[in-house]
């Protein structure tokens, strides 16, 4: 009896032992910046999902297509306090739609928005320290 | 004997008539025609033989210009204010051809239905999964418009957002 909670009491302690991670991290959790002139946002996809203790953040990007032609992308955001920042773009070139279509786990967002809701700027940055 | 030099006779007759028709053919200067209305592409070099030349660059690249001067112009007269306003040329096109008016009906439909959806100053779930399928519906500057609209009354807080995720 004594030797079944020995080994039971060891295989708990495993159980509940963490994933050893190594490398560098860096959380970023979202930001939204708001002024007369529009806009701003930024944070990574795993701290606003894994590692923030609130459930309200997020950030991310959104690509729509009529099947003949893209019609629109939009990148969306809101901060643990709820502030929400949007910006759209429906003519936003190449380069803009393959950032947006990069977007994954690793991804930290950053967009900017003029003050009518128009996309200015997007940046993806895909880096292992958003992990 | 005498077959043989029958023979040879026939042999050298027949050498020196293709021999002197030769002479005659080559002696007759070449053709050449002019036209007045083809500019010179190729400039004959002095003190080169007559097989080699050089390409006259200034008129091939006039003639180059023309060509995609006219291309340039055909492209324009289909869509000029396609090009001019970054709206894309096949939905410029698309939108054009669809304007019947079932189509412009849907269309004024959809909007009303967004501008009432913008009126009750709420943003949830169901505003925006008929916004998605209203904003399929309407033309490209609709839906510009219409993107603009929201985005902005979500940017300065007119709209409250409520949806599970991102507003659009």
């Amino acid at each position: 009896m004594k030797k079944l909670v020995i080994i039971a009491s060891a295989a708990a302690a495993l159980a509940l032992q963490p994933v050893a991670f190594a490398g560098y991290h860096a959380n970023s959790f979202v930001s939204v910046y708001k002024s007369s002139s529009g806009g701003s946002a930024y944070g990574s996809m795993q701290s606003a999902r894994y590692y923030s203790s609130d459930s309200s953040q997020y950030i991310g990007c959104l690509s729509a297509s009529d099947l003949v032609s893209s019609i629109y992308i939009t990148c969306a955001a809101r901060n643990a306090q709820n502030v929400v920042l949007t910006c759209y773009s429906t003519t936003a070139n190449g380069q803009a739609r393959q950032a947006v279509a990069s977007v994954n786990t690793t991804s930290a967002v950053y967009f900017a928005a003029d003050s009518s809701g128009k996309c200015t700027y997007i940046s993806i940055g895909n880096y292992s320290y958003n992990l | 004997m005498s077959k043989l030099i029958a023979i040879g006779a026939a042999v050298l007759g027949i050498g020196l008539g293709a021999w002197s028709g030769y002479q005659v053919g080559s002696a007759q200067s070449p053709v050449s025609v002019a036209h007045a209305d083809i500019p010179t592409l190729v400039r004959r070099a002095a003190g080169f033989s007559a097989g080699r030349a050089e390409t006259d660059s200034d008129v091939l690249r006039a003639l180059i210009r023309e060509e995609m001067t006219a291309v340039i112009a055909q492209q324009d007269r289909r869509s000029p204010e396609a090009s001019s306003s970054g709206i894309s040329r096949a939905a410029a096109v698309s939108a054009a051809e669809d304007a019947s008016p079932e189509k412009v009906a849907q269309r004024r439909a959809a909007q009303e239905q967004i501008d009432a959806m913008m009126a009750q100053g709420v943003w949830g779930n169901e505003q925006r999964l008929t916004f998605q399928q209203q904003l399929v519906v309407l033309d490209p500057e609709q839906r510009e418009r219409a993107l603009q609209q929201i985005t902005a009354a979500i940017n300065n807080g007119t709209l409250q957002v409520g949806t599970d995720g991102p507003p659009l």
